[in-house]
């Protein structure tokens, strides 16, 4: 499977993540946000960026329960909290998160 | 010019299968196609897909999407009149697909979790903080205190596996267990490695897989000294598992056995072990039979669990009210053999619908369920799918919401 974007081919998995972790630009998670009925904002990009790093230092994407912290850590209590994350991607940052920032599916029953 | 179709011949392996299957019985009645809630996808159904095989057109059955739409709910084996055994024909289709074309991430995520332990390849130390941090939090927010999770302690009457979908994105949702174990104060423990609950390499039909992960469950019990496993969740997860024992490491079960969730909760309420409020759950309330705690085990085993849940029920809710179909007639919520995980939501949500008409008749608010993928199904798919007016609850979350803590 594959998207176009201004010319360029992506490939992606059957449910739309991308294949190639070096594809992702703004463009392309603006584009991924809009499949997912998810606006981005400057809260939303605090959150992708993150996944991002982490996922380049570790290779996995983080537990939420660590994005909550980090989150904590970096911005503050009223941004470290699943509320908070939920309702900027309401089908769960696990998932729909991780589909913006380029990271893989994780491999789970999430 | 009309074409005429000669039957193919179809490998060894799967003739044996057809023949155990005994699809010369098969009197093309449909009663499969009719009750199967996927017939239709692809313009395919169980009775199609059988024919086609007895015709030879194995390679463009394991071609199609059939054996991976396939929940493998086994109500067309139920309903067979003839008793034609369709379980693992769709397994056999499952095993000869190749690895790198199994739908989505399955194959992936079985690999993963045979080779570190678990399916998301959660590491270790996020793990083990994980546990103790959630803890932390019981005692903090909600005043338990001494709450703990154990890990690794040795002779423990209950070893419990967590479910990594849990440990990695719904951590909170472990604490309903972790909070009846404390009420109940009961010796259990969790395992540090080689953790996860449930079983990808069933779903992928990857016989190799499945047992590496069964071991990791067995060879924890073993090493632990645990006296009773807690069949893991979800549903597959304790098929996968108690499967895997009695094929492959039956002589485990000298040292220790294994429980469903229903005997643990149920041994709490009957002894006394914890006490209930049933005034917390005033709402109407129904109970949706996952396939793998019901039907399935039925047929495998002998016996579903029907009356416990609904036992348990009648302790934790004022108002109680069947779906219909229920248990060994029960829909499958469209979420079994890895469809929840897997790529093919359409037709999850396809097979769902009957489920959610079941929930919708029922007239119930409150939606019981005893499996992780079932919850999420009818909670994240089928809810707003149906804008069903429901709020969906674990059959342990339901008992952890209504204790009464001394």
């Amino acid at each position: 499977m594959s998207f176009e974007l201004n010319g360029k081919t992506y490939a992606t998995d059957e449910e739309g993540y991308l294949q190639n972790l070096d594809d992702w630009s703004k463009d392309v998670a603006e584009y991924i946000a809009g499949t997912e009925d998810v606006e981005m904002t400057e809260n939303h990009w605090e959150i992708v960026n993150f996944l991002r790093e982490y996922y380049q230092e570790y290779q996995i994407a983080p537990m939420i329960k660590i994005l909550i912290k980090e989150m904590k850590k970096k911005f503050g209590p009223e941004k470290g909290n699943n509320k908070y994350l939920y309702e900027l991607y309401p089908a769960g940052p696990a998932k729909q998160a991780c589909k913006i920032a380029g990271l893989p599916k994780p491999t789970g029953c999430v | 010019m009309e074409t005429i179709i000669q039957p193919k011949d179809i490998s060894a392996k799967l003739r044996e299968i057809l023949k155990k299957a005994d699809m010369n019985a098969c009197l093309t009645c449909g009663t499969c196609a009719a009750g199967c809630p996927s017939s239709g996808i692809d313009d395919m159904d169980p009775r199609q897909v059988y024919r086609m095989l007895a015709y030879g057109l194995e390679e463009e059955v394991i071609a199609s999407r059939w054996p991976w739409v396939c929940t493998g709910c086994l109500r067309c084996n139920r309903e067979c009149p003839m008793g034609v055994n369709m379980g693992p024909i769709q397994k056999t289709l499952k095993a000869a697909r190749a690895r790198d074309k199994v739908p989505g991430s399955l194959h992936k995520g079985a690999v993963t979790c045979a080779e570190k332990g678990n399916h998301i390849g959660v590491p270790q130390g996020d793990y083990l903080w994980l546990m103790e941090d959630g803890a932390e939090e019981m005692v903090e927010e909600e005043g338990l205190t001494g709450i703990k999770v154990p890990v690794d302690k040795e002779g423990a009457n209950y070893l419990m596996f967590p479910n990594s979908k849990e440990v990695f994105g719904e951590p909170d949702d472990m604490k309903w267990w972790w909070k009846i174990f404390y009420a109940a104060k009961e010796d259990w423990t969790i395992p540090s490695e080689n953790w996860d609950s449930y079983n990808w390499g069933f779903f992928t039909a990857n016989d190799e897989l499945h047992k590496a992960i069964v071991k990791h469950q067995v060879d924890n019990m073993n090493k632990l000294k645990a006296k009773t496993m807690i069949l893991p969740d979800c549903g597959g997860g304790s098929l996968a598992c108690r499967m895997g024992i009695h094929n492959w490491f039956p002589e485990a079960l000298n040292n220790w056995n294994y429980v469903y969730l229903y005997d643990v909760l149920k041994k709490y309420l009957e002894e006394g072990r914890i006490k209930v409020d049933k005034s917390r759950h005033p709402q109407l309330a129904t109970y949706h039979d996952s396939c793998s705690h019901g039907r399935k085990i039925e047929m495998s085993f002998g016996r579903g669990y029907y009356d416990e849940p609904r036992w348990i029920i009648d302790q934790c809710c004022e108002n109680f009210v069947e779906m219909h179909p229920n248990k060994s007639n029960s829909y499958c919520c469209g979420a079994g053999a890895g469809m929840w995980a897997g790529p093919y939501k359409d037709a999850a949500k396809y097979h769902g619908r009957r489920k959610a008409e079941s929930i919708k008749n029922s007239g119930a608010e409150l939606v019981i369920v005893s499996c992780s993928n079932c919850r999420d199904m009818i909670m994240k798919a089928l809810k707003p799918e149906h804008n069903l007016d429901i709020e969906v609850k674990y059959i342990w979350q339901v008992v952890a919401d209504s204790l009464i803590l001394e």
